[in-house]
């Protein structure tokens, strides 16, 4: 038996007019709509088509205003189209936005069961539910207080846990996950992923590429409220940031911590020809292999390095030290530097590869001088959590590549 | 011609009747007597002297009425002492203005409006609810003061919740309309507390029907408020059986009206997110 859509999108426009007008009186009369022709309004959403089964995963990327967040309250019933029809055969959980309904004065507990009153469970099923909330959430101690003194994150965690624990066949996610610390990222991030497992369909919207990546089979790239790719995440996220993730040194320069410099006495003897990351994106915790080419020219005494940036070129992970031996033999190398386990959550990196002198003493100055340096950037938007000081447990391995003449 | 079906949590579209949309409607109660209770929930929570905002304000008032119209305006409850005829008459009043007060519910709660759905009436509705305790404790300080002023309950106070069953679907009929019309013209919020004064006066709260001129005593019959008063104070001080073909023509208007109120909503609900 073929199963119902869980999604049908049937050329859904939403307008909205632009502009504010001293009295929307006319939207009082039913049954005309409340767009009057001559206002001008703004397409939330162009003529959209789109159908979703039972666990499908899709991720909306987008510039701001793309539309987005309107299909996605279209999806939770919140927004009715304009023009066009749009249905959803299923139960739906809204993370729409973290807290939904809490009231300030009321407790934590209190407003567990308002929240999944507002969102459409049963006083038993909150109850049924109730202990695996408190304990996703973190909050226990705190139940007995009134919302408005917790913190941003508890907050937080406490509606995610709510809004996560309705028994549903549709995930609606909003930018949430931009919310709390890496612990709880990680394990939203996990959550959602049982929940899709389990069977529940996800709609991920996001400007995290990472994220989406790594969530999402399938990818919807608006534009002006305009389906452009409905793809692969790869093909959605090639449209989206006009080219695909890209591993060429990123010429941008500015003073930051280890902006390796090459002092002319000592360059050439080194050279990194070619660095890349592999693959290009990933999902957290997947391995990560940072490949450069290295090409010896005169032998030295050296060491290669490897560090890990943000965007924002802030450290995020310690220098991890690499193979040396070879730098002593003239020669062109392929150094791996596999990390096993990638620990970040979200975000858009830089790793970069040097090759430092051994003896160098000025490794401590501001730039320190470098036989050789190349970084790999992967270009994916997003927040980062910067975390100084943790461990990549890099596994080095080097090839030696011969010459082919 | 646009139509969401959003067969989920809280549906959108009525159906006809099913065992579905019965356990439908039973959550949408379910949820408004939730609203309620977090309204009052958080009204008695915020401040300490808020006990004393619930029941020595609406005291104070009554004395001041008191004072004013029977010593120096000389207006009289008729057969029944003024205290009590003004307790009934404040009681009505108050539940009443608790509706009108609903003009701005959908605009006070626009955050939860804008992220996630349920049916809308859900919350003029639970304004309503949450002051059905003010009205409760109201009438039971009815009694008290009329007992103290020598009137004991009598057993026409078995017609009370006809009586009041007027005034509850009036109530909530209105407080669903000002708040759907409030949405879109806002001018409506800054009218009301003119409206609410006009009304006030013009019912027989402060002063007995009968004073009421005779070319303006269709106002008596019209006005649902004036009905209700009249006929709490019949029931509850004369001791008398209220107007019944009256009262039941008024249930049956305020009925539709209601039944109507949720109609109309509903048929516009889509837009209140858009603007609210």
């Amino acid at each position: 038996m073929a199963q119902e859509p869980l999604v049908v999108f049937d050329h859904v426009t939403k307008e909205y007019r632009i502009g504010q007008e001293r009295s929307n009186a006319r939207a009082l009369i039913p049954g005309r709509r409340g767009e009057a022709a001559e206002s001008t309004t703004f397409r939330a959403l162009d003529d959209v088509s789109l159908t979703m089964q039972h666990g499908d995963t899709l991720g909306l990327i987008g510039h701001n205003g793309a539309g987005k967040s309107t299909l996605l309250r279209v999806l939770a019933g919140i927004v009715e189209p304009s023009r066009g029809h749009a249905e959803v055969n299923g139960r739906f959980a809204s993370l729409i936005e973290l807290g939904i309904g809490f009231d300030p004065e009321l407790t934590g507990h209190e407003n567990v069961f308002f929240a999944g009153d507002i969102m459409g469970m049963s006083k038993a099923e909150i109850r049924k539910k109730y202990d695996e909330i408190v304990d996703f959430s973190g909050v226990a101690e705190f139940l007995d207080m009134p919302v408005k003194r917790y913190s941003t994150g508890m907050r937080a965690r406490l509606g995610f846990a709510v809004a996560t624990s309705i028994e549903c066949d549709l995930l609606l996610v909003d930018e949430v996950l931009s919310v709390g610390d890496f612990e709880f990222q990680r394990r939203s991030l996990e959550r959602i992923r049982e929940m899709n497992q389990a069977g529940a369909a996800l709609v991920l919207v996001t400007h995290n590429l990472w994220a989406v990546n790594s969530m999402c089979e399938r990818v919807i790239l608006l534009d002006h409220g305009k389906i452009v790719v409905d793809g692969t995440p790869a093909e959605a996220m090639k449209k989206y940031i006009g080219e695909e993730p890209t591993t060429e040194l990123d010429p941008e320069a500015g003073a930051t911590f280890e902006d390796f410099r090459v002092p002319p006495a000592i360059a050439g003897k080194v050279e990194i020809d070619s660095i890349r990351a592999i693959p290009d994106v990933i999902r957290s915790g997947d391995s990560i292999t940072i490949q450069a080419t290295i090409t010896v020219n005169e032998p030295c005494e050296g060491v290669v390095v490897m560090s890990l940036f943000t965007a924002e070129r802030a450290v995020f992970a310690e220098r991890e030290l690499g193979p040396s031996g070879f730098l002593a033999t003239p020669g062109t190398y392929v150094i791996d530097a596999e990390v096993p386990s990638v620990p970040m959550a979200t975000g858009r990196f830089q790793f970069r590869i040097a090759v430092l002198p051994q003896d160098d003493r000025h490794l401590d100055q501001v730039f320190p001088a470098a036989l050789a340096v190349a970084s790999a950037e992967m270009k994916i938007d997003g927040e980062v959590m910067a975390r100084p000081g943790l461990k990549l447990r890099t596994n080095w391995s080097v090839a030696t590549v011969p010459h082919s003449h | 011609m646009s139509e969401a079906t959003v067969h989920s949590n809280h549906v959108r579209r009525v159906g006809p009747i099913s065992v579905a949309s019965l356990r439908r409607a039973r959550s949408e109660a379910r949820l408004t007597v939730s609203f309620a209770r977090r309204e009052l929930h958080s009204k008695y929570r915020q401040s300490a002297l808020s006990l004393f905002w619930g029941i020595v304000q609406p005291i104070l008032l009554v004395l001041v009425y008191a004072v004013v119209f029977s010593q120096i305006l000389n207006v009289n409850g008729g057969s029944i002492p003024y205290l009590p005829f003004v307790v009934a008459g404040i009681v009505v009043w108050r539940y009443f203005a608790a509706g009108l007060q609903q003009a701005t519910s959908f605009i006070d709660r626009s955050s939860v409006l804008s992220k996630v759905y349920f049916r809308r009436e859900v919350i003029p509705l639970s304004g309503c609810v949450a002051a059905l305790v003010d009205l409760g404790v109201g009438l039971v300080a009815l009694v008290a003061v009329a007992w103290w002023k020598g009137i004991p309950p009598s057993f026409t106070l078995v017609a009370l919740p006809l009586v009041l069953s007027v005034l509850l679907v009036y109530t909530a009929a209105i407080a669903i309309l000002l708040a759907t019309i409030t949405v879109f013209i806002r001018d409506v919020a800054h009218a009301m507390p003119t409206i609410s004064q006009v009304l006030f006066l013009a019912s027989p709260i402060l002063y007995p029907e009968s004073q009421i001129p005779s070319n303006l005593k269709f106002l008596g019959t019209v006005n649902p408020v004036a009905v209700v008063a009249e006929a709490t104070r019949a029931v509850s001080l004369e001791g008398i059986w209220p107007n019944f073909n009256l009262l039941l023509v008024h249930l049956c208007i305020g009925t539709a009206l209601l039944v109507g109120s949720i109609f109309y909503l509903r048929s516009i609900e889509d837009r209140i997110v858009d603007v609210v």
